[in-house]
């Protein structure tokens, strides 16, 4: 039996549910919208749709997308890393089963459910305004529904789990001698997570922020739903486009600017991590050929 | 003979109560709300299992109805009502706009398994032109005679040879008074306060036609204008003026947006503003049907094509065009359901603001149907950028 028979399954769902949607979608995107009621036609290929994407009037939108993608994946770091690290290292082993159980209990609802669920937390007359107010924290009700700072809310909310899962694994993994040799070499407990835990748990880290970073890039249902209009991303865009405009040529060729959109900021962030690795690398470099 | 038989063998262990329970709820509802057309409508109904048969004439009813239509659109307990009474389980699915509707029919092209759709009028010509929605065979919804004279047969479907009335009504705003003191009568009161007291706490529909609307509206100019420079003119001011001060696209703010506090100022539909004060609980609410124009609108029940389940949506069009039906989904929905002498029997019933479900005949005279035509594509297109300007 040959080898890849394996990969096959894997192979067949790549190529049937991803890759040929996403070929559809590249194919559509240089097609038009014919008529009124139309939604594509492609007997006549362009770059138009492009052009057309480029809109400069999308690129608060944009803008909004990335600035609301770097930060919310920025919280879901600072907020996963202790946690994960305190699950994988402090916690009590009979404890961390349940207690990673909990991380997961908010993927047991739907995903659309959870997102109104702030709705009503965050609504001006909601519980929460209430409770603010009885406390006198607040003066007036509170006004962050329909704002970006609810979508920031609603992404970190819904997007860290996906953080915390591959942190947990990496910190987990992580050999206890290693960190007993540290203290041994009288290295303090923050010189010892940030010198050998963090650096070993790296590969952790990287797949919890493309986990965060890439979905919550396009994202649409935490925009549409907790966002009004300051709080628009590209997700909402070419949903708008498909669904109120009708005009899948131009979704289609928004939906691709988005996916290298989102590549490129991942590549450039990649480029950034590897020259600051680099650099850290070469200055720590201790030579041993020299002590000997 | 047969027709009936037909009925009983299907719908038998359901039928009987159904007929009790049925004059029962028409008895009652009669001595609650006494009129004569009311009377007149019992003994339509006696006759409906016989003659009427709906579901007779083209077999079973089918167990569900897929339904696409506006939010919160149809009265739940109406719904139940139905269900209780001929078996089928309605499914709702809502759209925010004609345009959204439209895109998945067409996009499914006849898969849609939607029984149901409920286009605004002036859409219904391209859609039939586009095949997207079955001809409707009259004699299968007896109850049509119930809809008043004046809003049959209308210039986008003449003869009703594809849809029937569910609703009309029009387009104003609702404001919350102890944040907005100026006087609001006009559209242009709507756009000053927006951009005032009310910045970033006004909703406006997400419809690009009702967005673009209220610019010709409050200028007292042709709505349905295709001439450029005046399209243009209105993206400007809405991209300048207005758009960084709308919170959020809201086609129904009465659901949720009016009563949690969301706003101060809301463009809203009549019915969907009135339920939106009704649930507030508070009389901080003041509707304004604005000057110097504003919309006048028709939705109406249709079949789509392919639709899976037809009986049953025949059955269901004819349920709601029962006045007594209709008065009930009216006194939730809070739309006119253009359904003959609704007015008095609703003012007899004691629904609550009338002033936001009927027009007087001066109000109306200043209401303009909308119309899709080339210019559809461009407005479509002002609106995305209206909303990529409120960002």
């Amino acid at each position: 039996m040959p080898k890849w028979i394996l990969a096959t399954p894997a192979w067949l769902w790549f190529l049937v549910f991803f890759a040929a949607p996403v070929g559809l979608i590249i194919y559509y995107s240089f097609g038009y919208k014919p008529g009124i009621f139309g939604t594509v036609a492609t007997d006549k290929l362009s770059f138009d749709r492009y052009v057309e994407a480029f809109n400069p009037n999308y690129t608060p939108i944009f803008r909004n997308t990335l600035e609301i993608s770097i930060i919310g994946t920025f919280l879901c770091l600072v907020i996963g890393v202790p946690f994960a690290y305190w699950l994988a290292v402090k916690v009590k082993p009979k404890w961390r089963g349940l207690l990673l159980g909990l991380v997961l209990v908010p993927f047991w609802t739907n995903f659309l459910v959870r997102t109104i669920g702030w709705q009503i937390i965050l609504a001006p007359d909601g519980f929460l305004s209430g409770f603010l107010q009885d406390l006198k924290l607040l003066g007036s009700p509170l006004a962050i529904d329909k704002t970006r700072w609810a979508v920031q809310i609603g992404v970190v909310y819904n997007y860290l789990p996906l953080m915390i899962l591959p942190l947990f694994v990496a910190f987990d993994r992580l050999d206890s001698t290693l960190r007993e040799a540290s203290k041994d070499l009288y290295a303090s407990r923050w010189a010892t997570f940030r010198q050998v835990s963090l650096p070993l748990a790296m590969p952790g880290v990287v797949a919890g922020l493309l986990l965060v970073f890439i979905p919550l890039m396009g994202d649409y249902i935490t925009a549409s739903l907790l966002g009004g209009t300051k709080g628009t991303m590209i997700g909402v865009l070419v949903a708008d486009m498909f669904n109120s405009a009708q005009n899948w040529a131009l979704g289609s060729a928004t939906a691709v600017i988005l996916i290298g959109f989102i590549l490129g900021t991942a590549a450039f962030f990649g480029l950034i991590g590897w020259i600051i690795q680099s650099i850290v690398r070469s200055r720590r470099r201790i030579n041993i050929e020299g002590a000997l | 003979m047969s027709d009936q038989k037909d009925v009983i063998s299907v719908l038998a262990p359901h039928a009987t109560i159904k007929q009790v329970s049925r004059r029962a709820f028409l008895a009652g509802a009669t001595a609650t709300v006494a009129g004569g057309s009311l009377i007149l409508t019992g003994c339509g109904e006696d006759e409906a299992p016989t003659t009427g048969g709906t579901g007779s004439s083209s077999g079973p009813l089918e167990d569900q109805i897929n339904m696409y239509t506006w939010g919160a659109y149809d009265y739940p307990k109406v719904m139940k009502q139905f269900t209780e009474e001929f078996g089928p389980a309605l499914k709702l699915s809502s759209y925010d706009s004609n345009e959204q509707m439209i895109s998945k029919l067409v996009a499914t092209k006849g898969t849609s398994g939607f029984d149901i759709v409920v286009p605004t009028g002036v859409f219904i010509p391209q859609m039939v032109q586009a095949e997207l929605l079955e001809p409707l065979d009259l004699a299968r919804i007896p109850n049509f005679e119930n809809i008043a004279e004046e809003y049959r047969d209308q210039p986008w479907d003449p003869g009703n040879g594809y849809s029937v009335p569910k609703a009309w009504g029009t387009t104003g705003y609702v404001y919350d008074k102890t944040k907005v003191t100026r006087p609001m009568a006009t559209w242009q009161d709507f756009f000053d306060a927006a951009a005032d007291e009310a910045s970033g706490q006004t909703s406006m529909l997400a419809d690009p036609n009702e967005v673009i609307g209220a610019y010709f509206w409050a200028n007292d100019e042709d709505w349905n204008t295709t001439d450029t420079a005046a399209l243009d003119a209105c993206e400007d001011y809405l991209i300048d003026n207005i758009a960084p001060h709308v919170k959020a696209f809201e086609s129904y703010p009465g659901t949720n947006g009016i009563p949690q506090g969301s706003y101060y100022l809301c463009q809203a539909w009549n019915g969907d503003g009135r339920q939106g004060i009704i649930d507030s609980g508070t009389d901080n609410w003041v509707w304004v049907f604005p000057g110097p124009r504003s919309e006048l609108w028709m939705d109406n029940w249709t079949i789509p094509t392919g639709a899976p389940n037809p009986n049953a949506a025949y059955e269901w069009i004819n349920y709601n065009l029962d006045p007594e039906v209709s008065l009930e989904t009216l006194s939730w929905v809070g739309y006119h359901t253009a359904v003959a002498d609704i007015e008095p029997a609703a003012e007899e019933a004691g629904i609550e603001r009338l002033d936001m479900i009927f027009f007087t005949p001066e109000q109306v005279a200043t209401m303009d149907a909308g119309e899709v035509n080339d210019s559809q594509t461009r407005r479509v297109e002002i609106f995305n950028n209206v909303k990529a300007a409120a960002v």
